[in-house]
């Protein structure tokens, strides 16, 4: 070596070299060493060092061909018996179709909802992880307590982007996003309402990785009143025309909107779902410096290595002296009373992977997800692999008689106990291998239907990732060790003595082992049969419990804001109409958003955070909720403008049984507004009933945003007609939009419903597989003791007697599983429950009925079989003897 | 038999088996254009024949690049097919003392050139005066 280093010569990469040596042929290495070295002098004499060594491997690898490559083992004894292994397999797998057909079957099944669940944990969890800086980009989000309930706030404040950028060393960049609702948008006839138009600043591109197919990502967004469009949106609008330079008409004042590029679309794992990116600049407040009006979304970029926590702490102190001063005039009170009352105010930095799943700071767009139903998933999907697996050793340790003779010869030949575990293994591995092949053939074929059905939007190409992959491989592995262990060990156990002399087990009667593996299976099937029962027996509640108000018969125009100051003749001409009995106009809706406020209470320094609309004199009829004290609004009189109704459970958090002379004020603009409060209504639910009434304060504005229409009996298409002219008459250009409310009020649980239709699917699966098992221990069994119920028949026993002795075994591990799955789905359900302020009652007959499926679907399982054996005619089967 | 290296041993094995029954189906005595080429350059280079030479001879002629491993392939393949006969030469310096392998076509070697030779000027003469004008 000291020769070499010295010596002028130059050396060869030594790994290269050497793994040219572990992999190529011995008599062909010499001749292509000396060529590959002769190459490298001359590469070495032409090019750098690197270079000469890089193309030294490349040459290498090229070498990896099949002429080239030795013959791993000298002598191929593993070859022959792999072959040999495959060759039984698959002797055995044609010369019982039904076995096979019940084992392939099973994990298929398992694997394909095991599969179903990885693809859909995998594209909840991977939001955002497609921009490149992911790991560093970050929102700034809002912890408060002010008065009772901590606040999550998502939102901050225009000016934060800027503060952050150039005050603080750590940010990089930093961008604001602004969200509007319900925007009419125009190109020439083209008229629709978009749900989310997006405002950004013009740096969107520094930070997220969103594709711009055409535009120019430094300038696209630099000016005022240039807008973006996604490739879908310029299709809806544009078709096939040129969109760039072109004008979109937005808001009921038509400003023009240039298009200045065009987005690809945005990727499904994206917390932000747009399809319109107006530049941030066009709006009013864009410049403003006060720290109030928590309006936009800010998302920071911090450099490289910068060290989370200490940011963080940091970050969170910068904010707090900057609203220091804010806080202090809102509520009147310095900060260091303002803390020492239990309020404070934390400002967090959320990763933006986080978001999706964040229970506290959820996305803004209405995709978010639930972290707890990923959970309840994956353990089903893991129970559902479990029972398939079970499935398997039960056919396989009960068919083991069949294969002892095989494995006695095989042993007496001379092959050791190890050999034969391992063609048992290896045969299970074949077995799920073509399981897992039909499984993704499967899933493929099914995505579009289960898509639908459970509303999630999984694509195939979620298969091929590293994750899914490394997943399924896993997967293969576990289970051909799970399912084939146990078999294996059992069958290989007896000596050869023994199975030739054929007191090999009596293997189609009981096996504790066996028995507990159904109890299992049957105890999860319990388990989810129960769930399901209560998920659907919970919505029916949800939807049916009563809200407070009466929300049948309740038709909602959206967006009245739109007709201006027509609203009140609008109102006036749609209360002519015969089917309807009252209309009214209000800031929110049930189901909607609303707003709320922070209410002070005269000569007390506590806060009361409540929630807040607008209501006119007609709300209490249309919507027919109750009054417990005091009185409605009378009319819309000027008189009534400094009146407020609270509901109960403001009532209860002011401490006031009853009305009273006391005044609540808000704070605006630094002066105090002063209500009296006139009566108190009882609670009426805004939100789903999954969350208790939120305390609410109601003022009396004459027209506002929803105009909710009490229908008459009759038919309402007359009347959403006639809405629909007048409508038209006082505002030709925005689109004339409603809904039902007891429609919208009930699609609020749209995910305990996804919830209980994929619970449900997985009911339906882990019953089949459970059956198909069931039927082949069963029918195995009846066949290897189908001269004994010949026999017994012989003497005297009846079809009945005959069922019940080959039935009451199931029927006992059926009870078992019973006792232990009872408790457990008790326990699952009663914790899924805790979340509901509404709770459906678990009543014993519930139990019983999961019972009673379970029993009733096994028994008819097991008799198909047990029947045919029982009816058989002895004659038949005895007569060969 | 449960050591991982030798898992790989079977896996392995399993493909090259494979592989051998593939190939054992393809023989033929078809020369293929590439096979053809090297075929030649080994009788154009005689009698200093071997893997770098042909391929800088072929680089030079086709002008375009060629691995050192699709030459030994080729070469490796004719001599299967015993188109070309071996024999180490001497260790020489610049191979660090390793000996060339120097080919030289065998008697089948040149009738299948041969054979592809006639063929092709057959074709030729076959081909009439006129379909050259279009």
């Amino acid at each position: 070596m000291m020769a070499n280093k010295k010596s002028p010569v130059p050396i060869p990469p030594v790994w290269a070299e050497r793994f040219l040596n572990w992999f190529c042929k011995d008599h062909l290495l010499e001749s292509i060493q000396g060529d590959l070295y002769e190459q490298f002098l001359i590469d070495r004499a032409t090019h750098s060092k690197r270079k000469a060594n890089l193309l030294y491997y490349c040459h290498v690898i090229n070498f990896l061909r099949p002429f080239a490559i030795k013959k791993m083992s000298q002598n191929s004894n593993s070859l022959t018996m792999f072959n040999f292994f495959y060759k039984t397999f698959a002797r055995n797998l044609l010369r019982d179709k039904l076995h096979a057909f019940l084992n392939i079957a099973g994990l298929a099944l398992g694997f394909t909802a095991f599969l179903y669940i990885v693809t859909y944990i995998f594209h909840e969890t991977s939001y955002d992880s497609f921009h490149e800086k992911s790991d560093r980009i970050f929102r700034s989000v809002q912890h408060i307590k002010l008065g009772q309930e901590p606040i999550y706030e998502s939102q901050s404040e225009p000016v934060l982007a800027t503060a952050a950028r150039n005050e603080l060393s750590e940010v990089e960049d930093a961008i604001r996003l602004y969200l509007q609702h319900d925007i009419t948008t125009q190109y020439k006839d083209n008229k629709f309402t978009e749900n989310e138009i997006w405002y950004a600043d013009r740096n969107i591109f520094k930070i997220f990785d969103f594709k711009l197919l055409e535009g120019n990502t430094e300038t696209a967004l630099s000016k005022p009143n240039t807008i973006l469009l996604t490739k879908k949106a310029v299709l809806k609008y544009f078709g096939n025309e040129d969109p760039i330079g072109k004008s979109l008409l937005l808001n009921k004042e038509k400003e023009q909107y240039v298009v200045s590029g065009i987005l690809e679309d945005l990727p499904l794992n994206s917390h932000l779902q747009f399809d319109f990116l107006a530049s941030f600049s066009t709006l009013p407040r864009s410049d403003e410096v006060e720290w109030s009006n928590t309006s936009v979304y800010t998302y920071l970029l911090t450099k490289t290595n910068t060290d989370f926590e200490n940011f963080s702490q940091k970050y969170s102190d910068f904010l707090k002296q900057k609203y220091i001063p804010n806080i202090e005039q809102a509520t009147g009170m310095s900060f260091t009373d303002f803390e020492t009352q239990g309020n404070f105010i934390n400002f967090l930095l959320q990763p933006i992977e986080d978001i999706h799943l964040s229970t506290t700071h959820p996305s803004a767009s209405n995709n978010a997800g639930n972290i707890r139903y990923l959970i309840i998933l994956v353990i089903t999907g893991i129970f559902i692999l479990i029972i398939a697996c079970f499935n398997f050793i039960n056919l396989s340790t009960a068919r083991a008689s069949l294969r002892a003779k095989e494995i006695g010869v095989k042993k007496i030949i001379g092959s050791s106990r190890k050999t034969i575990i391992y063609q048992i293994l290896t045969e299970t591995f074949f077995n799920c291998f073509i399981a897992l092949l039909t499984s993704i053939a499967l899933l493929l074929l099914m995505l579009p239907v289960i898509n639908n059905y459970s509303e999630t939007a999984i694509h195939a190409e979620f298969l091929l990732n590293k994750f899914t992959l490394t997943t399924i491989i896993s997967m293969l592995v576990i289970v051909t060790f799970l399912a084939g262990c146990y078999p294996a060990f059992y069958i290989t156990r007896f000596t050869p003595v023994q199975i030739i002399k054929g007191n090999f087990g009596n293997t189609g009667k009981k096996s504790p082992i066996r028995g507990g593996l159904v109890a299992f299976q049957f105890t999860v099937f319990i388990i989810l049969i129960f769930s399901t029962i209560i998920i659907n027996k919970q919505i029916h509640l949800l939807q049916n419990q009563n809200p407070g108000f009466n929300k049948k018969n309740v038709l909602v125009i959206e967006k009245t804001h739109q007709l201006g100051s027509n609203r009140n003749s609008f109102k006036n001409e749609i209360t002519k109409n015969t089917g309807v009995l009252s209309a009214s106009y209000s800031s929110s809706i049930p189901s909607q958003n609303h707003s709320g406020g922070a209410f002070g209470v005269e000569g007390s320094e506590t806060w009361f955070v409540m929630d807040r609309m607008n209501v006119d004199h007609d709300f209490l009829n249309t919507l027919k909720t109750q009054m417990m004290d005091g009185r409605f609004f009378i009319d819309n009189s000027e008189s009534e403008i400094s009146n407020v109704i609270i509901n109960k459970e403001a009532a209860q958090i002011l401490g006031w049984p009853k009305i009273n002379e006391k005044q609540i004020y808000v704070i605006d603009d630094g002066e105090k507004h002063y209500f009296n409060v006139i009566g108190i209504m009882d609670n009426f639910h805004l939100k789903s009933l999954r969350e208790k009434s939120e305390p609410l304060v109601m003022n009396l504005v004459n027209v506002s945003q929803y105009l909710s229409i009490r229908l008459g009996p009759g038919d309402y298409g007359t009347v959403i007609e006639t809405a629909k002219n007048q409508w038209e008459k006082f505002n030709n250009d925005a689109p004339f939009e409603f809904f039902f409310l007891d429609k919208a009020f009930d699609a609020q649980y749209k995910s305990e419903i996804r919830l209980g239709k994929i619970i449900g699917l997985f009911t339906i699966i882990a019953i089949i597989i459970a059956c198909l098992g069931l039927f082949g221990l069963v029918s195995f069994a009846a066949t290897q003791r189908r001269k004994e119920i010949g026999v017994r028949k012989i003497n005297g026993a009846t079809v009945s007697n005959i069922l019940i002795m080959l039935n009451k075994d199931f029927v006992k591990w059926i009870v078992i599983a019973f006792g232990i799955g009872s408790p457990m789905a008790w326990y699952v359900m009663n914790k899924w429950l805790e979340d509901f302020t509404y709770r459906t009652a678990l009543s014993w007959w519930i139990f019983v009925l999961a019972g009673a499926c379970a029993l009733v679907i096994a028994l008819l399982t097991v008799s198909w079989q047990s029947y045919k054996a029982a009816s058989e005619n002895p004659v038949e089967v005895l007569r060969c003897e | 038999m449960f050591k991982r290296s030798k898992f790989i041993f079977v896996v392995f094995d399993y493909f090259h088996y494979i592989y051998e029954r593939i190939k054992s189906k393809m023989k033929g005595t078809n020369l293929g254009e590439f096979e053809e080429l090297i075929l030649l350059m080994a009788g154009v280079l005689y009698p200093d024949a071997y893997g770098l030479s042909i391929r800088k001879e072929v680089m030079e002629q086709l002008e375009r690049s060629v691995s050192i491993g699709a030459v030994h392939a080729t070469l490796s393949r004719l001599e299967d097919k015993g188109y070309l006969k071996s024999h180490l030469a001497d260790a020489t310096h610049e191979r660090g003392g390793r000996r060339k392998k120097l080919f030289v076509i065998s008697s089948t070697g040149k009738k299948a050139l041969e054979k592809n030779r006639i063929l092709r000027n057959s074709l030729w003469n076959k081909i009439p005066e006129i379909a050259w004008t279009v």
